[in-house]
């Protein structure tokens, strides 16, 4: 058979008359001239008569072949032949069965999946094989599958066991490794049979031609089927955590690629299974709409947007989020250095800072007491401490303090004329991130000279990867941490083996706010004071969110919002605190499983691989003394959500050509889904590369035509 | 030519005026040009050469004609006295054909070769008629016509001025026809001048000029031939028709340039070889070279020769 990739172009092979019409009917005109040597010119045009005349048909014969084949050659011929379904021949088959189980075969096709027609046509299939015949399988999107052997039995079990993935497929590796797992031998006829709907992304990465490939026979199961699908391809949550709660605001992105418009589609967004928000959209066929929903009341967990309309995958009509954070955070700071009055105490800055009181929802509830007071209170009534100039270290309240922080409570530290270097190293310990070496008070210019310097932050970069704490600021207009100058600070112990992680530096780079983890519980240190004896950081407006978000961090209660970008098969890491020795993951419809556990220098974490299923992923760590907890997701540690790949709801379908040019094989058939031994109506092996060879031709005919008019 | 007896044509008439006009100016410069030419004579001195017989005095063998023929010929003089001339002029059509806008030496426009030859057998005549040699005229055709006996008189200058201002272009040629018609018009020995293109049957041309030598007349052939019909520059596509035939061809001169310019090559050398091996002063003469500096040219060469060591014989 023969066609032409671009057959409007082969057209201009009529032009293959034009030289015949220039040669006959439209010379050039000569000219009359009577000449006296005119036996000479007899004599002379005999000799080369003949020789012109062949030089003249030849001429004409390559004008025509340039005038036909250019246009052929542009027009990309393609040579074809039949190649019938899959018939049997005298030799036993080994076949490898490739499944498609992309998301997109999730699709409805009367009252079953694809997949699952698919699998029914396979199955149909392998009945026809006989004893002699060998068979395997593979998943086209896992890329597992199993072995060719004579055991068909095992192989259809496997095929059953398929099941959908929210992943695109893998056309191409799938081949390799259906190839792969092929014995060569020319005592079978090797065959690939790949089931699937051939949707055109888990082709296109198809790009390298293998010859070594047998044949491939490819049963679409999606024929006659409209891609008509609309589904929620983005989401974007813009929810600011600083000193007043902020409404949320949820801006999804609704993509329709069907071939009809959408009218009046529900858009819901569901907390618990309860609608908070919900609004209509309408999306034009093959273009995209963005729907706000703004949370006055932002509820925290789990959440999910539905769209609730008749499309032709409904699988993919619900993308999941996640929302933490905004719960009232219980905090006890001990003032160290009490003043007679509220504003000379050394806690006065940070309480302001803490509970502004102009705000009315603040999420922290600072309680200050002096140490002596301190005696009297239950710590685990709280969440964080902060520990502002305490100098006095007895014991007793060094021992509450850390086992209030070994339980999962986080502690601040601020520093003072009151902090004793040695005291506090002594009776802090490990809880201390860093030991304390002494006070630093710089001075300019020579050693002379009494002038104090004033030492500076680290200003941050905005797109440097930053601690949680810092990352209100790489929002714009939150202030420049630099501008703070400081007079005097701790310096804090070198590490050869950082234990602790340094949070904000000066310029010189001394650490000015470290952190450790102790137990379950975190410590942070701020190497200076909270009020102005020792720099005048309190009345810069860094100082407010620096500290707020401190105090949240330090109680887990940090704005956490996962807009669900992470998709479907990916692969998670998830950091640990030291003291976890394992973690659980609570999947979507209830799985659960063990995660692994890496420890690699420097960090622990554990990876979430089995992540095919769309939905939140809540993950439980464990200590070496701890049971499992109960799998309640509101006590969960940590959270992942997961979203299926929006790739997949793109159902336009491959067309016959690009898959004979992306598949890679050099033979390749469409069958017939209903009877693989019956071929589909185009399905035929396809050679594109000829317009190459025709081109290379052209060339020479114009070199020949350049040499034949240069002698005539 | 005049409808009425005894009256010149007007047009004939302003046709021999220039035609002697250009004649004497063109003939003038060349006496101008032989009195300074280092070999001098008194007059046009003429050598007839006989083939060698043992005896011959070997000091008088002509070595120019040995190099151009391997035959050993003697110069034998004549008396000094004044012989006759006949100029012959090709009156057929191909001589009447001339390139379109070209320039000679002088930059003069390029004539036809007909009226080339006019000029340059006026000018001869001029020439010998000044030294009191006798000249005639014929045209050459598909027979000799319009022949005037040889006389010394001066006034036989206008007679030949006005039968060649009057020759129109003939049908054909035969050369060899016309040369066989002048024989039996020649008394005694002579000087016959061709003016031709010699584009006819080339045997029989030749063979006519050997018959003619071979009666001991002195030949002198100038070969008029031009410019395109030597280097055939043309480019376009052209109907190339023959001037005295029905013959036509249509071909990119292009193509048979390099052919055409090898036969007509090889036909000058051949009648160059011919004319030199029969002890006949062959000269090409091209219409774009300038005709006072050939007729120089021709005739330094001649008083070269003659003064080169030959010696009468009594």
């Amino acid at each position: 058979m023969f066609s032409f990739l671009n057959p409007w172009l082969a057209l201009g092979a009529l032009g293959v008359a034009a030289p015949i019409l220039i040669h006959f009917f439209f010379r050039r005109r000569a000219r009359n001239l009577e000449f006296p040597a005119m036996r000479f010119v007899l004599l002379s045009y005999k000799k080369v008569a003949r020789k012109l005349k062949l030089q003249e048909y030849l001429l004409l014969l390559v004008r025509c072949l340039i005038a036909l084949l250019l246009p052929l050659a542009l027009a990309v011929p393609l040579f074809a032949r039949s190649v019938p379904g899959i018939q049997r021949g005298e030799k036993p088959i080994e076949v490898v069965v490739v499944m498609d189980t992309s998301l997109s075969m999730t699709r409805k096709h009367g009252d079953k999946s694809l997949l699952q027609k698919a699998k029914d046509a396979a199955f149909t299939w392998m009945e026809g094989m006989t004893e002699e015949d060998r068979a395997g399988a593979i998943d086209a999107v896992r890329l597992e599958g199993v072995d060719v052997s004579a055991d068909t039995g095992e192989v259809k079990e496997k095929i059953a066991a398929m099941g959908p993935a929210y992943r695109p497929a893998r056309m191409n590796q799938s081949l390799m490794r259906a190839a792969s797992k092929l014995s060569g031998i020319a005592e079978r006829e090797q065959m690939i049979l790949v089931f699937t709907d051939l949707q055109k992304y888990g082709w296109q990465k198809t790009l390298q031609r293998d010859s070594s490939l047998p044949p491939v026979y490819i049963v679409d199961v999606a024929r006659d089927l409209a891609p008509d699908n609309v589904t929620i391809t983005d989401l974007a949550i813009d929810w600011r955590a600083l000193a007043r709660d902020k409404a949320a605001t949820l801006k999804a992105t609704v993509a329709n690629f069907g071939e009809e418009d959408l009218r009046q589609g529900m858009l819901r967004v569901e907390f618990g299974g309860r609608t908070v928000a919900q609004g209509f959209i309408d999306v034009k066929a093959g273009e995209k709409v963005e729907k706000s929903f703004t949370l006055t009341e932002v509820p925290e967990g789990a959440g999910v947007l539905r769209l609730a309309v008749e499309d032709g995958m409904s699988a993919d009509n619900t993308y999941h989020f996640h929302l933490k954070g905004g719960q009232r955070v219980r905090t006890l700071i001990v003032d160290g250095e009490p003043g007679t009055s509220y504003m000379e105490s050394e806690t006065y800055f940070l309480d302001q800072a803490l509970n502004p009181r102009l705000y009315t929802r603040s999420r922290i509830n600072p309680r200050t007491v002096t140490p002596h007071e301190l005696r009297e209170i239950n710590l685990q009534d709280y969440q964080v401490i902060v520990l502002a100039n305490v100098g006095d270290v007895k014991t007793a309240l060094t021992e509450r303090v850390k086992s209030f922080v070994r339980q999962g409570g986080g502690l601040l530290f601020t520093l003072g004329d009151n902090v004793d270097a040695d005291v506090y190293n002594a009776a802090w310990g490990d809880l201390l991130p860093r030991e304390l070496r002494g006070v630093k008070q710089p001075y300019a210019g020579s050693q002379g000279k009494k002038e104090i310097r004033t030492m500076h932050l680290e200003s941050l970069s905005p797109d440097a990867e930053v601690h949680p704490v810092l990352s209100v600021f790489q929002q714009p207009g939150q202030g420049d941490l630099g501008l703070a100058g400081f007079k005097k600070y701790f310096l804090l112990q070198q590490e050869v083996e950082p234990q602790s992680r340094i949070i904000l530096r000066l310029t010189d780079g001394i650490p000015m706010m470290v952190e450790s983890e102790y137990g379950r519980g975190k410590t942070v240190l701020f190497a200076s004071s909270a009020d102005r004896e020792w720099n005048d950081f309190c009345i810069h407006p860094t100082y407010l969110p620096l500290f707020h978000q401190t105090v949240q961090y330090l109680a887990d209660a940090l704005v956490m919002k996962d807009a669900g970008n992470i998709k479907a098969g990916s692969a998670v890491d998830v950091p640990v605190p030291s003291d976890v020795v394992g973690a659980r993951v609570l999947g979507p419809h209830g799985s659960s499983w063990e995660a692994e556990l890496i420890k690699e220098e420097g960090s622990r974490r554990v990876r979430l691989e089995k992540t095919d299923m769309p939905g939140v992923y809540f993950v439980f760590f464990r200590g070496e003394e701890q049971d499992d907890k109960t799998a309640d997701p509101a006590s969960a540690d940590r959270t992942v959500v997961i979203n299926a790949d929006p790739i997949e709801s793109d159902l336009e379908k491959a067309s016959t050509s690009q898959i004979k040019g992306w598949s890679g094989a050099e033979k390749v058939s469409i069958v017939n889904a209903e009877d693989p031994e019956q071929q589909e109506g185009e399905s035929t092996i396809v050679k594109s590369a000829f317009a190459i060879h025709l081109l290379w031709i052209l060339a020479l005919l114009v070199v020949a035509e350049r040499l034949l008019t240069r002698k005539g | 030519m005049s409808t009425q007896p005894g009256f010149l044509d007007p047009e004939l008439m302003r046709r021999m005026q220039a035609l002697e006009l250009k004649a004497r100016e063109v003939a003038e410069g060349v006496l101008m040009g032989i009195h300074h030419a280092p070999h001098r004579g008194r007059s046009i001195e003429f050598a007839e050469h006989k083939e060698y017989s043992p005896g011959d005095d070997i000091r008088r063998i002509d070595w120019k004609v040995y190099a151009k023929s391997d035959r050993f010929y003697i110069k034998e003089y004549e008396d000094d006295t004044n012989i006759s001339s006949i100029i012959l002029v090709d009156g057929s059509r191909s001589m009447a054909y001339g390139a379109d806008g070209a320039k000679d030496e002088d930059g003069n426009p390029v004539p036809s070769k007909l009226d080339r030859a006019r000029l340059l057998a006026c000018a001869l005549s001029y020439l010998l008629l000044n030294q009191s040699d006798a000249v005639g005229m014929g045209i050459m055709g598909e027979r000799l016509t319009g022949f005037l006996p040889p006389r010394a008189r001066q006034a036989h200058f206008h007679e030949i001025t006005k039968r060649l201002a009057g020759m129109e272009p003939l049908p054909g040629t035969d050369i060899a026809r016309s040369l066989a018609d002048l024989v039996p018009m020649i008394k005694g020995r002579a000087m016959v001048i061709i003016f031709s293109d010699l584009l006819d049957d080339p045997e029989e041309m030749l063979r006519a000029l050997r018959l003619l030598r071979s009666r001991r007349q002195e030949i002198v052939v100038f070969h008029v031939l031009d410019r395109d019909e030597i280097d055939f520059p043309f480019q376009r596509l052209s109907i190339f028709k023959d001037m005295e035939g029905p013959t036509r061809l249509t071909v990119d001169p292009r193509v048979i340039r390099e052919e055409y310019k090898r036969h007509m090559d090889e036909f000058i050398a051949r009648v160059t070889m011919e004319c030199d091996g029969r002890g006949i002063d062959y000269n090409l003469a091209r219409t774009d070279r300038s005709p006072g500096r050939l007729l120089t040219s021709w005739l330094g060469r001649r008083q070269a020769l003659s003064a080169s060591g030959a010696r009468r014989t009594r």
